[in-house]
Parts: C-alpha cells; structure tokens; sequence
C-alpha cells in the first residue's frame, strides 16, 4: 500500500480544486470549439442545440441498462444515442414533408422530454436531476477523482482531456477534406471526398464531445462552447488555420473569465462562462470589420479623409493655374473653400505633417510636394477622373 | 474534328418529390466540342448536369463518360457550380480555392505540396487573376468568383468541363477570358458542356448545341439545331429571330 502511494501522483498537489475546475473548462472549451468552427461553417450550429438536449435520453437509456451511474458504457450509449438523433434528424427533413430546421425542433424536445419524463418517474433517487441537466456541476468536478497511470485526476478532465486528443488528431488528419466538403460539397462529392462519410464522421465526433462534456458542464454551455467561439472567430479570420487558432483563443478568454467572475459573483460557473461567451459574440459583431461599431468608424474617419483628399485636389488644380495666387493664397485659400479660417488653417497643417503640401514663400501660396502630387495622381484615379 | 460521343446519357429521368422534372432523356455529347445548354427557366438545365455527374438523384436511366461510369472518371471531370452555389464568406483565400483542384489527384489525407501550389498559381495567372492569390474570396468581384472557379478546373487538369451559367453577372472582360479558355482547351482536345442563356451570342461561342425543356427538343451541331422552329419548339421563340 505504502509502495503505492509513493508511485501516485496527484493533481492536488500541482493544483487547487479551483484550477482543476478552470483548467478542465478550457480543455472542455477547446475540445468544443474545434469541431465548432466546422459546425458553424456547414450551418450545423443548430444540431448541437438537438444533440445536447437528445443525448440525455441516451444517458437514461444506458443507465436503465447498466444501473450504473459512472460506468463508461453510459457515455457510449448517449454518443450513440447523439449519432441516432443526428441521423433522425436527416431522415425526417428527407421526407421533404418539413425543412431541416424543422426536423431539429420536432426531435430533440421529444428526445429531452422523453427523458425528463423517464426521470422523474423511474429515476427519481438518482443525482440526474433536471438542474444538473441544463447548468451542469462544475463545482463537482474535482471531487470525481479517477487515477489513470499512476496520476490522480479529476475524471471529467481525463475524459475531456481524450476527447480533445481525438478531435484534434480528426481534424488534423482530415483537414483538407473538411475544408473542402465544408466549403463546396458537391465538388467535394465529385472529386471523391464523401461529404456524407465526412458529415456522420463530425457528427459522432461532436455527439461524444457533447456527451462528454454535458456531464462536466451541462446541456445550454455545451452549446454556448461549440458555437460562440466559432462563430466569433468566423467573423474575423480570413483563413481556416487562423479561424481554429482564434476560436480557442476566444474559448480560453471565455473559460477563465466567467469561470472567475462567477467565483467572485458566487453564481453558477456555467451559467456565467454562457454568459461571457454571449457577450464576447456580441462584441464580435459590433467590432468586425463589417460591423457596426466599424462601419461608423470608417464613415468618420472617410468623411475626414474625404476633406483631406478634396483639399489636395484643390491645390492639384490650380497650382499651375494663373490663378493660383488667389486659389491658394496664405490669405484666400479658405475663402475659395468656404471653410473658416481655424477649419483650413487645421486641415492644412495636417496635411503639412504629413508631408503632402509645403508653403511656398515665394509665391505666398499652399501648394502640393513631390508625394503631393503622387496622392493627387491616386486620388484623380481612385475617384474615376 | 472526330464524331465520338465522350458523354452518352440514356432515359434519364429525373424529379424533384413526385413531379419529374426530367423526362426520359437520351442526350450525346460530342468529344472534342464546345457544347451549349440551353431552355427556358425550370427547363431543368441545371438538373441534368447534376444527373449527369450523380449530384442529384436519377430516376432512370445510365450515364456513360468516356465510356464508363462517373465514379471511374470523375478525376478528368470538372465541374464549375453557379457562383452562387457555395459561402463566399467561407475563410480561405483565391489561391486556396484554386489549390483545391488538386485534392482531386491527391486522395484522401495527403498535403498539396509545392508542386500542386505551383499548379495551382499558373492556373490563377491564365485566368489573369496572379494578383489575387492571397485575397480573401468575400473580396471578389462576380467575375472573379467565376475566374477562380475556373482556375480551380485548370488546376484540376481536367479532360471534360462542366460548367453552370459561367457567364451568368459577370463583366464583359471576364466573359472574353471565358469563351477565350474554352477555345484554347478545345485546341488542347478537350470537352466543355456549357449552360448558357444569352441566345445572341450562342452561335459565336459554341459549336454543339442541346435544347432543352423537360424533354430535349433537339441536339447537334450549331447550324443544324439553332433554328427557329426548335426554338419556338422549346417556348423560347418569343422576341428572338434567328439571323437567317
């Protein structure tokens, strides 16, 4: 026995239970965000919602089956489950008697309801309580120890930990296949990429992260992770790699700052990292480049530009003009532009810093230099003259 | 010009729910020819490119390619979708979409290396659009879209392209770069089956012609098909008077 212990690793000797719980959340969050980027991409993001909820019955089902609360099995069973539904899902929008999104919204509250209802008749003494079920118990997680290799660890971030290992070798091997079926599936099809093995393929992977990690944190924030970070990242990378790269860098942010600011709240963990991630998405899509906090940036800042570049087509047109001298006099430049005098002395002296226009003293009037009259040749072409 | 048929389609029926959309179709295309689609709206033009390449779901009927079925060939294949067919906000750049030819020849898993990048950069350059490489495809024009759309088909290598409405919005240049691609690969010996729905310049662009609404009214040569009474045959003789 004492032999043992020597070997024995512990977590809680390198961490707190509140770093076990973080560091569990963030592997939980980038697991999820992986596949989220390619969900989000094929317009699948709503199936997470039907999965989360659906693998509940699955959860129920096994545990009819192996009356065993912490067997693996029960995890197989609900990521099966989670495949089945996927596939439900796709043969009841077949049918074509309703749309996909349709299809969603009939089976998945069925499945859950099925499920709660089960529950609350047959499994009324066990913990799988409906609470649980949305929110998760995340303060749970470093109290459910399992000791793999020699190391004691919470067993939600063992599995968690499996999962992520999984998703990213899937999507590292695959990546140019689901790249391209996500991006034109019927060139996919023609060039010999299976979307359909590749669709099924995403969805088990997704429905086992989603089982996986309901148990850690719940049905509504395993969306929140699959589909927030994605969906973020979506709006601001030009390239897939950098899409990945920045989703989990968005679920790294979310994690550690709802997890703490829950802490200090005293809320619930989940609820709260929900919350953040809703809140960052938003930020995204007010701060993108085409949104809207951007777009009355770009507007100021045209509008400002806009004055800028009308001045040095002014000083462009009449430099060699014989009316130079009033045009662009120290004294009478403002007059032709009807600007006051603060307004043009201001727009001037910018464009003096920049290096655009210079005095000349000889002539006592503004007029363009050298890089001037480049911006002055751009300008004439930009604006189609 | 040899006489083989290179696209051999028999009794093709196809439908969309329980309403054919496609009757019993019997359709051969010339190897070696620019071969025009055309019909009127819901003639099921799109439809019958997509039974021809297994997209869609046939009814009945065969498809042979080359002699064989679309799976045995589907690498000499290339077929360019209405631009609108795919997300234009998808997160990869011109070269990228291009680069994707490739992945036709590479099979599963395998990396682009730098051979199929190099491939895929002089198809970019026929099209005229080197300068777009590392642009983001959100950032295209309508006549990019399509250029990139065919470079990706060059960069395929294929021996039969399939292309839908390639002309459909895009600028008068990018429309010359087009019909200009498809006369250079017919002089390299290849096939393209184009929809097409400008009647004006039909009879400068293609030499092959199929008509279709449904049912084919009529196929064959240029001179021999583009006539008034197919036209009026297929609904669509209103306001159009052949040059005679």
């Amino acid at each position: 026995m004492i032999y043992q212990n020597l070997l024995l690793t512990k977590i809680s000797d390198f961490l707190n239970y509140n770093q076990q719980m973080l560091l569990t959340l963030i592997v939980t969050g980038i697991a999820c965000s992986i596949l989220g980027c390619f969900l989000v991409l094929n317009k699948l993001s709503m199936l997470t919602d039907a999965l989360s909820h659906s693998i509940l019955l699955g959860i129920v089902l096994a545990y009819f089956v192996t009356k065993d609360l912490n067997s693996p099995l029960l995890l197989i069973g609900a990521g099966i489950f989670g495949v089945f539904t996927v596939y439900a899902i796709g043969l009841l929008s077949k049918t074509r008697l309703v749309k996909n999104d349709d299809a969603v919204g009939i089976i998945f509250p069925l499945f859950f309801s099925l499920a709660v209802i089960l529950i609350s008749t047959f499994a009324r003494n066990v913990h799988l309580d409906t609470d649980i079920v949305l929110m998760g118990q995340v303060i749970m997680i470093p109290l459910n120890n399992m000791t793999v290799f020699g190391v004691e660890l919470p067993k939600a971030l063992f599995y968690m930990l499996i999962i992520l290992l999984i998703n990213l070798i899937f999507v590292a091997v695959f990546f140019k296949e689901l790249k391209v079926s996500s991006f034109d599936p019927e060139f996919a099809t023609l060039a010999g990429f299976s979307s359909g093995l590749l669709f099924y393929g995403l969805m088990t992977l997704t429905s086992f992260t989603a089982v996986a990690a309901f148990d850690a944190v719940g049905a509504i924030l395993v969306i929140a992770l699959f589909v927030g970070p994605a969906a973020s990242a979506y709006m601001l990378t030009k390239s897939l790699k950098k899409m990945l790269l920045v989703s989990i860098i968005f679920s790294i942010l979310n994690s550690t700052l709802g997890f703490y600011l829950a802490i200090v709240l005293n809320v619930s963990i989940s609820g709260m990292i929900a919350v953040i991630t809703g809140m960052t998405t938003f930020m995204t899509v007010l701060l993108n480049r085409q949104g809207i906090i951007t777009a009355i940036y770009l507007r100021y800042k045209n509008r400002k530009e806009f004055r800028l570049d009308l001045l040095i087509m002014h000083l462009g047109n009449h430099e060699d003009q014989e009316d130079a001298e009033f045009e662009l006099g120290f004294a009478t430049i403002k007059d032709h532009l009807s600007w006051d005098k603060e307004t043009a002395e201001r727009r001037l002296n910018r464009l003096i810093d920049q290096g655009f226009v210079q005095r000349n003293y000889e002539k006592k009037i503004f007029c363009l230099t050298e890089k001037g009259r480049l911006r002055y040749d751009m300008i004439k072409v930009d604006y189609g003259m | 010009m040899s006489k083989n048929i290179i696209v051999k389609v028999e009794d093709l029926t196809m439908a969309y729910h329980d309403k054919p959309v496609l009757w019993d179709n019997d359709v051969n295309i010339i190897e070696n020819s620019r071969t025009a689609i055309i019909g009127p709206n819901g003639a099921g033009k799109s439809t019958l490119l997509k039974g021809i390449l297994g997209l869609q779901k046939t009814l009945s009927g065969t498809v042979e390619i080359m002699g064989k079925s679309v799976k045995q060939v589907h690498k000499k294949i290339a077929y360019i979708p209405q631009s609108n067919s795919v997300n234009w906000d998808f997160p990869t750049t011109a070269l990228d979409v291009v680069l994707m030819g490739r992945y036709v020849h590479l099979g599963w898993i395998k990396r682009p290396k730098k051979k199929d990048i190099e491939t895929a950069r002089n198809a970019l350059h026929k099209m005229g659009m080197q300068d777009y490489a590392k642009r983001q495809i959100s950032q295209l024009s309508g006549g990019q879209k399509q250029r990139v759309f065919i470079a990706r088909a060059i960069a395929q290598n294929a021996e039969i392209y399939f292309m839908d409405e390639p002309l459909a919005g895009v600028d008068k240049n990018t429309e010359k770069v087009i019909i200009d691609f498809l006369k250079d690969s017919q002089k390299e010996g290849k096939t393209s089956i184009v929809i097409h729905h400008d009647l004006n310049t039909l009879a400068d662009y293609f030499d092959h012609l199929v008509i279709l609404n449904k049912r084919i009214i009529a196929q064959g040569k240029m001179s021999e098909t583009l006539t008034q009474a197919n036209l009026d045959a297929a609904d669509m003789g209103g306001g159009f008077k052949i040059n005679a």
